[in-house]
């Protein structure tokens, strides 16, 4: 609320500086030990080429192998020293700013709570017989009060204003040491992005195609498209850039290609197999050549079903219900409601997989000896790919929450107290 | 014929210098700056940059330096064990 009296004008709380300046200072002091760290470990280089300290054919031949890496440990010791003084000094002017702004922050605050007593104190007064007297010199104090918010205000703008002009001073300095001669080059910016972006994508609609949701065929399909996306990413790196290996890509594809081919043995596994009525699966006994050719052709029309998906996002809706973004309409009172809700609730942590799993293996049953072999090696190749992708995951949000960022720090401190 | 002039313990360490170096490197992949902890969107930004436009010549870096690391490290070691080897077949104390 501002706040009005004598021509002067009082506004709402004030919010100071934020951010640390110890925190400033540690990253400073972890970009300086990297750097130290850096220029120790090339200098050493150095003396080696220099064969101080390894004179033999093994050691020239490991000059000549030093001598292919790219020189630009001596550029990182640059980067990281000038980028450690800029913060050095930003963190000055922010400690300085930080506590300025505080305390005119307060100042304020302080100021606004008496102008509001006294603005109290005012209308009392004059409710009260013969406090008419005490109104002038209530104004006065309350002016008084203005006066001293507003000073705060003023002041408090200035500091901002000058820590504005020190932030971008030190923006500017780091932007220049960021400008060297190891840039990543356009192109590869935009590769890397695109395939972090497809690997983040990929995760989350193949989350998103898991849950029964009106979007979950296109979640599916579009998590394959994603993972191509990536795999013909990281295949341009490996090629363009020399990053990655032949040997990780080969197994990623390779991996791709047993999911689907543990989906066309699970299809074949299954062709023929029919539900009675008393439940129970009848099959036919059918060559393994021709379940084979049948099941491609049912993950190929499962295929095209996904095409499909990609083409018209949202599903039916009124085959799922409101809760998942469906329309379909209730059909029961909301007693029976309840009831049904508890059976789900028991059901979906149990009962529905199990049941698939089940109806999988009976189908195969069904079908005779060959069908459940081929069952078997579908099974064992999902539970393998499963495994592996749960492990790929694990150790990829190992990598990028912030406990990274944590470790890195641990470490800059370690060496900061080493060095000293 | 070869000349051999090797400070072992010299060469070891040197694999311990890159393969900890290049761990360093490995590690800034994953460092965040957020506004917050700076108090300025721009600084963020701009150190953001600082850290992550050098990728290329990082992973190039951490490639070459991890091997070596390993090979300096495995080389140290055995021109120490040589050495021990070697003086003891003349009387000295294996190492």
């Amino acid at each position: 609320m501002a706040f009005v009296g004598s021509g002067m004008t009082l506004g709402g709380s004030l919010v100071p500086v934020s951010g640390s300046t110890a925190g400033i200072r540690s990253m400073a002091d972890g970009l300086r030990a990297v750097a130290l760290r850096v220029g120790l470990v090339g200098e050493r280089l150095a003396d080696l080429r220099g064969a101080a300290a390894w004179e033999s054919p093994a050691g020239d031949r490991f000059a000549v192998a030093l001598g292919v890496l790219p020189p630009a440990l001596d550029q990182v010791r640059h980067r990281y020293l000038a980028a450690a003084d800029a913060l050095d000094e930003f963190a000055g002017h922010h400690d300085r700013a930080a506590s300025e702004t505080e305390r005119q922050a307060v100042a304020h605050r302080a100021a606004l709570d008496d102008v509001h007593a006294i603005e109290d104190e005012i209308t009392r007064a004059a409710a009260e017989p013969g406090g008419e007297h005490r109104v002038p010199d209530l104004y006065a104090r309350q002016r008084a009060a203005i006066a001293r918010g507003t000073a705060a205000e003023e002041e408090f703008g200035a500091q901002w204003r000058w820590f504005d002009a020190a932030a971008a001073e030190c923006a500017t300095r780091l932007r220049a040491a960021a400008q060297d001669g190891i840039v990543d080059t356009g192109d590869y910016e935009a590769l890397r992005r695109v395939r972090d972006l497809a690997q983040d994508l990929t995760s989350a609609f193949g989350v998103a195609g898991m849950l029964p949701t009106p979007v979950k065929a296109f979640s599916a399909a579009a998590a394959g498209v994603g993972a191509g996306v990536v795999m013909a990413a990281d295949t341009l790196l490996l090629l363009g850039y020399d990053e990655g290996s032949w040997s990780a890509l080969v197994e990623t594809a390779g991996w791709n290609l047993a999911g689907r081919g543990a989906a066309t043995m699970s299809s074949a596994a299954g062709i023929g197999a029919v539900k009675g009525l008393d439940g129970r699966w009848r099959g036919q006994h059918l060559a393994t050549g021709d379940r084979l050719r049948q099941g491609r052709d049912e993950v190929r029309t499962q295929s095209a079903r996904q095409r499909a998906a990609l083409r018209t996002p949202v599903a039916d809706r009124e085959l799922y219900s409101p809760r998942t973004g469906g329309t379909r309409p209730a059909t029961i009172g909301p007693r029976q409601r309840a009831h049904v809700r508890l059976v789900r609730a028991v059901e979906d942590r149990i009962a529905v997989k199990v049941a698939g799993v089940n109806d999988r293996w009976r189908m195969a049953a069904s079908g005779g000896s060959n069908a459940v072999v081929l069952q078997v090696g579908a099974d064992a190749v999902r539970v393998a790919a499963a495994a592996r992708a749960t492990e790929q995951h694990v150790r990829s949000a190992r990598e990028t929450v912030p406990a990274a960022a944590e470790r890195t720090r641990d470490r800059w401190q370690a060496w900061r107290e080493g060095d000293r | 014929m070869a000349t051999l002039r090797v400070d072992g313990a010299a060469v070891a360490a040197l694999g311990e210098d890159l393969r900890e170096v290049a761990e360093v490197l490995t590690d800034l992949d994953g460092v965040g700056v957020h506004a917050g902890d700076l108090g300025d969107v721009s600084v963020a930004r701009a150190l953001d940059e600082l850290l992550g436009n050098w990728t290329a010549v990082r992973v190039e870096l951490v490639s070459g330096l991890t091997a070596l690391a390993s090979a300096a490290g495995e080389a140290g070691a055995a021109y120490l064990q040589v050495e021990a080897e070697v003086g003891a077949m003349f009387g000295g104390v294996r190492g």
